[in-house]
């Protein structure tokens, strides 16, 4: 029996519209049994033509498109565009409107990456944890209604500053809020984050090594999972970052291998900590002052192009911007973390299993509608 | 590392006729197709210049009753990511072709498909040219400035006559 036994390989398609993509993206798999032989993703489902739209509207009037981008972190796309025009026209921005920005900045932050581990978690079947952040989100979210009036698309952070001053009492509740949540933090870590079955099924899953990170343009923490000590409020510090303490976690492997999905899951874990900490101190350190900064209604800026990067929770989000002196934007392009970690995942999943896939996706934090805008 | 230090280090070593394209904000240097994926090269191996990450790959279309270009943009940001540097290259519409860096970056792979589907600019050498927003049988680029909408996808017609004035409801809320 010298001769192999060949079986054929079937073809699946996983979505558009599966409970594990969180968005409507397809994948069409090529499987011997249970086991990947290739996969491509295919996308485009949530296409809006937000970049077409901006060509359109005036400067202002495309900041509650940017909401629309990514909607599990619209402040801080608020404030990534913001930013951008904000170095069209060299407008300086009111100290307390900065620090505003950093408080709803990092409260989205954490809302954004408790929705990142909580369906990652989901995904491979613990259900209770998830239900658990979402309660918590609540909290955020209430929060961040008080300061915007929404509670998801909030179109808050605009060009020159924030659109009103928080109301009285915010920041008191917002410091209850984070003594409150690092109970809560515990609670979900002995829940999920040191639970021995959950670090066994994601440890050594599809690691992603340093150089393959930076040659796929990985960026945000499924970057510094990898090992990369690299976070833009560190390396090209905005806004009043640089008078905050706080540190850059990083993967280092602590249950397998470095920049395995695990690590990639944990490094959420450890910036929620960190965010936590930067809210602390910006509480404490807020200056009182004007809000927002003196912005012609019609924005006329000089001819050219930038090129902004923000951290927000998916990691480097550009902003180019092609300017020709109107009142709109000449051109204007979006790159954002999702795109790039949707990319890896055709050479990544080659040998897993079809449930590590669901694995490999949650722990990249894909969003759909930043994927496709 | 500026844009000013970067060109004048690529000008003296790689040998790669480049200009220098300032602007009032951000300027780039310039090159010509020929020379694109070898200036790419270069840039990406020198350790001096330390610019290894492709961050992102764009184009822009602009059109007046003179002349009309697609030109494209690399943005290539330091390994410690503290400074990008942008490349520019200028097509002429005749010929709206560039050498694709899917070898040098796996990342251009997926950003240089959005530029094709979007702005219909061909990149040689690519593996896999596709569409990747849009339907593949969609017809035309919507990013250039002179796209017109269809009016009609399959069987499905575009209404293009909306009626934007507001309801009755909504004038009542109108102060």
């Amino acid at each position: 029996m010298n001769q192999e036994l060949t079986t054929q390989y079937m073809t699946i398609n996983m979505g558009p519209q599966h409970p594990s993509t969180h968005g409507v993206i397809r994948f069409i798999l090529q499987t011997d049994g249970e086991i990947i032989k290739s996969c491509v993703p295919d996308i485009g489902y949530l296409h809006r033509s937000i970049e077409k739209i901006a060509e359109g509207v005036s400067w202002q009037g495309f900041v509650p498109y940017t909401d629309r981008v990514d909607y599990l972190c619209a402040m801080n796309a608020n404030w990534a565009y913001s930013m951008a025009v904000e170095k069209l026209i060299s407008c300086e921005v009111p100290q307390r409107a900065e620090y505003i920005r950093v408080l709803v900045g990092e409260l989205n932050r954490i809302s954004s990456h408790l929705i990142a581990i909580g369906t990652c978690a989901m995904d491979l079947g613990a259900f209770t944890p998830f239900i658990q952040l979402l309660r918590e989100r609540e909290y955020i979210n209430d929060l961040l209604e008080l300061a915007s009036g929404a509670r998801l698309t909030y179109n808050y952070i605009c060009i020159g500053g924030v659109m009103h001053d928080l109301p009285p009492g915010w920041l008191e509740r917002c410091a209850e809020f984070v003594d409150h949540f690092d109970v809560a933090m515990e609670q979900m870590n002995r829940l999920i984050t040191y639970n021995r079955i959950f670090i066994n099924r994601m440890a050594n899953l599809a690691p992603i090594s340093p150089e393959m990170a930076l040659d796929y343009n990985l960026v945000g923490p499924n970057l510094r999972a990898s090992g990369h000590h690299i976070d833009l409020r560190r390396t090209t510090p905005y806004g009043v970052y640089p008078q905050l303490d706080f540190e850059v976690p990083v993967g280092k492997g602590i249950e397998g291998t470095l920049g395995d999905c695990y690590d990639r899951f944990f490094v959420r874990v450890e910036e929620i900590r960190e965010s936590l900490k930067i809210l602390r101190q910006a509480i404490k350190q807020i200056p009182s002052g004007e809000v927002q900064a003196k912005v012609k209604a019609n924005i006329k800026p000089p001819v050219g192009h930038v090129y902004v990067r923000h951290e927000t929770p998916r990691g480097d989000t550009g902003y180019f911007i092609e300017s020709d002196g109107s009142t709109s934007a000449y051109r204007l392009k979006i790159r954002t973390g999702s795109f790039t970690a949707m990319s890896i995942i055709e050479t990544l999943s080659p040998g897993a299993f079809i449930a590590d896939l669901v694995a490999i996706i949650g722990s990249l934090d894909v969003v759909a509608p930043e994927l496709d805008r | 590392m500026n844009l000013q230090e970067a060109f004048a280090l690529i000008q003296a070593k790689s040998g790669i006729n480049v200009t220098l394209v300032p602007t009032e904000l951000e300027g780039s240097i310039q090159v010509d197709a020929a020379n694109l994926h070898a200036l790419l090269a270069f840039i990406k191996s020198n350790q001096e210049l330390g610019f290894r990450v492709l961050a992102s790959q764009t184009g822009v279309h602009a059109k007046t009753a003179e002349a009309e270009s697609i030109t494209l943009y690399y943005f290539l940001v330091h390994h410690h990511y503290h400074c990008h540097i942008a490349i520019s290259c200028k097509l002429g519409m005749d010929k709206l072709e560039a050498p694709s860096v899917c070898d040098l970056w796996p990342a251009a792979n997926w950003l240089e498909r959005e530029t094709f589907d979007l702005l219909g600019v061909r990149f040689t050498g690519h593996p896999n040219l596709q569409r990747i927003m849009l339907p593949h049988d969609w017809v035309g680029h919507p990013l250039r400035k002179d796209y017109v909408k269809p009016e009609f996808y399959h069987d499905t017609e575009f209404d293009l006559n909306i009626d934007n004035r507001p309801s009755e409801i909504a004038k009542s809320f109108i102060l």
